[in-house]
């Protein structure tokens, strides 16, 4: 499977500011494709994460297409769309992302339920055990630390094997030892058919990675 | 664990958020069933009494005005003893336009061995009465003998059991359905043992002065007025042409508890619609702050594919659960205070009350749990829906 | 103490304290029925105590003893204990509503908190 950015862009609106128009990312093209990881990096503010939500169907460019095997994502209706974000996209975001209700287990078997599959057992527990949160399936969200929570929601991402991985700045809450786990994962991944974007502004990323893009002030570009 | 489970879940795990929810819930259906059972009550204490009074017209002596209040005469029961003589009654009854009459004779007991309350005693004569042997007849099988009484629905004494009365054993014949007025403490029996009962009475209360005959007074005299004759031509008749009687026009007697009745109910009415409105807008404003509060965790379930339909389906079935477990919360309280309580609210109100049936009570709960079923989630929807519409890229972006 | 056992404890004794001096005031009794009176400020008081011990030293005996003393309360006017029973008197209009709404309160409330300590040693 291949995805295609072809000339997206975002601006916002700013209702009081002085320049009232804002280009978060400026059309720019961009391809992933299975087996390879794709670094996007770039300093605070420069529109990666606007270009990665883009990508994964989450935020509607304001100009271009992404388009899925030739197919433009965001011509589909909401339903199928979020079918194909379940099915063929993980996205680890930004912070701590939690449904607090659901234990760290039952928030990492949650795609399952939509995919309508079941959980590879073993594969679920390798992954958290790798990551280094196998003791804490049991527990709650509120429970955990900012890095055990990153943790989580890279495992979500990991255990329902999807075509394509999104992890905005994947290694932003961990120490060493574990942003290199998690980065060795994403390469796994990708190594296994995968297409993965990582968007960071850390070095150490850009060694797990087969092509590397940069980013500044809303514009893409090849180093 | 399946995604339906997920509005369960979030109620389970989060008590205060929930209880908070719930109390306000409860609050609606606490108010909108009390309010219905109050209303309904009184209007159903209104019909029995429209129904019971059969008489246009009663004609009572002017000493009575001095015991009871004339308007409450059936409301709270006549508590008070006054007579005249059945040579009034002749007089009355011969005036234009009346087309039955029949004398009753009221005894108030101070205290029976029932109970330690005051028992209001009716006397009627059986050849004439047009207006208690009706309903008699719905539960007396037989004509009422010598020293036999039917009594009201609160007089708690039970079908062949005796009841004394002025030292007199009665037997009780047959027990009356509720009206909620004052006729359900009533004791009814024939003029015979009324005659046997006031010569007991005389000789143990001091107070009660019938100088004549007992069997030769009457209380109170039912007029039935011709249709050819207006009530109000014929009582005011009586009032100018027979001395020292008073005569009361049972429709007056409805229309003045049907005002206060209307009051009540309106009062009642507004107040429903009051809190109704007050606490919509407080759910609405709950549901509103929590959507706030919980926008990172609706964009994570939209991230891993959540469609924004079921996103509001989670949000509204959430609402629905919470709404569900207020409203039986609610409607528990209702049950346990109006219907404990509700001897003190007839008291309180000084008007006709009646409660539904059991299975009216259980029409209101089940009718007002549908209701709050329909509000609960309509208070969540515009939240439901402002957070399934959000861009979940913006809300990522913001890193909240 | 946990704040469960704090916000049960305190609605358990409110109501308590309702059923206790509402006999002796504004629910009191015909003909000012001392047994009776003195049985329900006992159950009340009694129970408010039992509240008290769940709010420092948390436990199931607590609760499932204040249910029962909740059960005490609706049940001894009329069915323990004789009223009148004239459905006008004092003793049906304040003394028994009163009994039932507060004891059947403190019953719920009672089982809720019981409930939930149970599942709170389960979870531990």
């Amino acid at each position: 499977m291949v995805l295609k950015a072809e000339q997206v862009s975002k601006y916002y609106i700013r209702p009081n500011g002085v320049a009232n128009c804002f280009e978060a990312v400026k059309p720019c093209d961009l391809t992933l494709a299975g087996g390879s990881v794709s670094v996007l990096m770039g300093r605070s503010g420069s529109g990666k994460t606007t270009l990665l939500t883009m990508l994964s169907g989450l935020l509607r460019p304001s100009h271009g297409r992404v388009l899925l095997d030739e197919k433009d994502i965001y011509a589909l209706a909401d339903r199928e769309l979020s079918r194909l974000r379940c099915t063929h996209f993980a996205v680890i975001p930004q912070g701590t992302g939690a449904v607090s209700a659901l234990s760290v287990l039952e928030n990492i078997l949650l795609p399952f339920s939509l995919i309508g599959r079941t959980a590879d057992e073993k594969t679920v527990l390798s992954v958290m055990e790798k990551l280094g949160i196998s003791h804490l399936a049991s527990a709650q969200p509120g429970e955990l630390s900012g890095g055990e929570l990153r943790r989580m929601a890279i495992a979500r991402a990991l255990c329902v094997k999807p075509d394509f991985i999104f992890a905005d700045e994947p290694t932003a809450d961990l120490d060493d030892e574990n942003s290199r786990v998690v980065l060795e994962l994403l390469r796994n991944a990708a190594d296994e058919g995968a297409a993965v974007l990582i968007v960071s502004h850390e070095a150490e990323a850009a060694r797990y990675g087969d092509r590397l893009y940069k980013m500044n002030a809303g514009q893409i570009m090849i180093p | 664990m399946s995604i339906s489970k997920l509005p369960l879940r979030n109620i389970l795990r989060h008590p205060g958020r929930t209880t908070a929810i719930a109390i306000l819930v409860a609050v609606l259906s606490f108010s909108l069933l009390s309010g219905s059972i109050l209303v309904y009550s009184l209007n159903s204490g209104l019909r029995s009494l429209e129904n019971r009074l059969g008489a246009d017209i009663i004609v009572l002596p002017d000493s009575a005005r001095s015991k009871v209040n004339i308007d409450n005469l059936y409301l709270q029961g006549t508590t008070g003893y006054y007579y005249m003589s059945t040579a009034k009654q002749e007089e009355i009854t011969k005036r234009d336009g009346i087309a039955a009459a029949s004398g009753q004779v009221f005894l108030a007991t101070l205290r029976a061995d029932c109970c330690s309350m005051p028992v209001q005693v009716i006397g009627f004569d059986p050849e004439t009465d047009f207006t208690v042997q009706p309903w008699i007849a719905e539960r007396a099988k037989n004509d009422l003998s010598l020293n036999e009484v039917v009594v009201g629905s609160k007089v708690s004494a039970g079908v062949g059991e005796s009841l004394r009365i002025y030292g007199i054993s009665c037997r009780v014949a047959a027990r009356l359905d509720a009206t909620g007025t004052g006729l359900d403490t009533a004791v009814y029996c024939t003029g015979e043992t009324m005659a046997v009962l006031l010569n007991a009475a005389r000789e143990m209360n001091h107070e009660l002065k019938i100088t004549t005959d007992p069997s030769k007074v009457v209380s109170a005299v039912y007029l039935r007025v011709d249709p050819a004759f207006s009530v109000e031509d014929v009582a005011n008749d009586i009032n100018i042409h027979v001395r020292k009687v008073q005569a009361v026009k049972t429709r007056s007697v409805i229309s003045g508890v049907s005002d206060s009745l209307g009051g009540v109910a309106s009062t009642i009415k507004a107040l429903i619609i009051g809190v109704w409105a007050l606490s919509f807008l407080l759910l609405a404003a709950a549901f509103m702050l929590l959507g706030g509060e919980r926008k990172r965790e609706y964009a994570v379930l939209r991230v891993i594919g959540v469609s924004r339909k079921r996103l509001s389906g989670i949000a509204l079935k959430e609402a629905l659960f919470v709404s569900v477990l207020g409203g039986l919360i609610g409607i528990a309280l209702s049950l346990l205070i109006v219907l404990n309580f509700h001897s003190l609210i007839e008291k309180a109100l000084a008007l006709p009350f009646l409660l539904p049936s059991g299975r009216n009570i259980m029409l209101f709960a089940v009718s007002t749990l549908v209701c709050v079923c329909i509000a609960g989630p309509l208070s969540a929807m515009v939240s439901a829906l402002k957070l399934s519409r959000a861009d979940t890229g913006i809300i990522l972006r913001e890193g909240v | 103490m946990k704040k469960r056992n704090i916000v049960f404890g305190l609605i358990i004794g409110l109501m308590c304290i309702v059923l206790a001096l509402g006999v002796q005031t504004f629910a009191k009794p015909c003909v000012h029925d001392r047994k009776l009176m003195t049985l329900l400020t006992v159950e009340g008081g009694a129970v408010a105590v039992l509240a008290g011990i769940g709010m420092i030293r948390p436990g199931l005996k607590s609760p499932f003893l204040a249910a029962i003393g909740g059960i005490l309360a609706i049940l001894t006017p009329g069915t323990l204990m004789k009223i009148c029973a004239d459905e006008m008197m004092r003793c049906q209009v304040y003394t028994r509503p009163t009994a039932v709404v507060t004891g059947a309160l403190i019953v719920a409330l009672s089982l809720v908190w019981f409930g939930l300590e149970l599942k709170h040693r389960e979870h531990t």
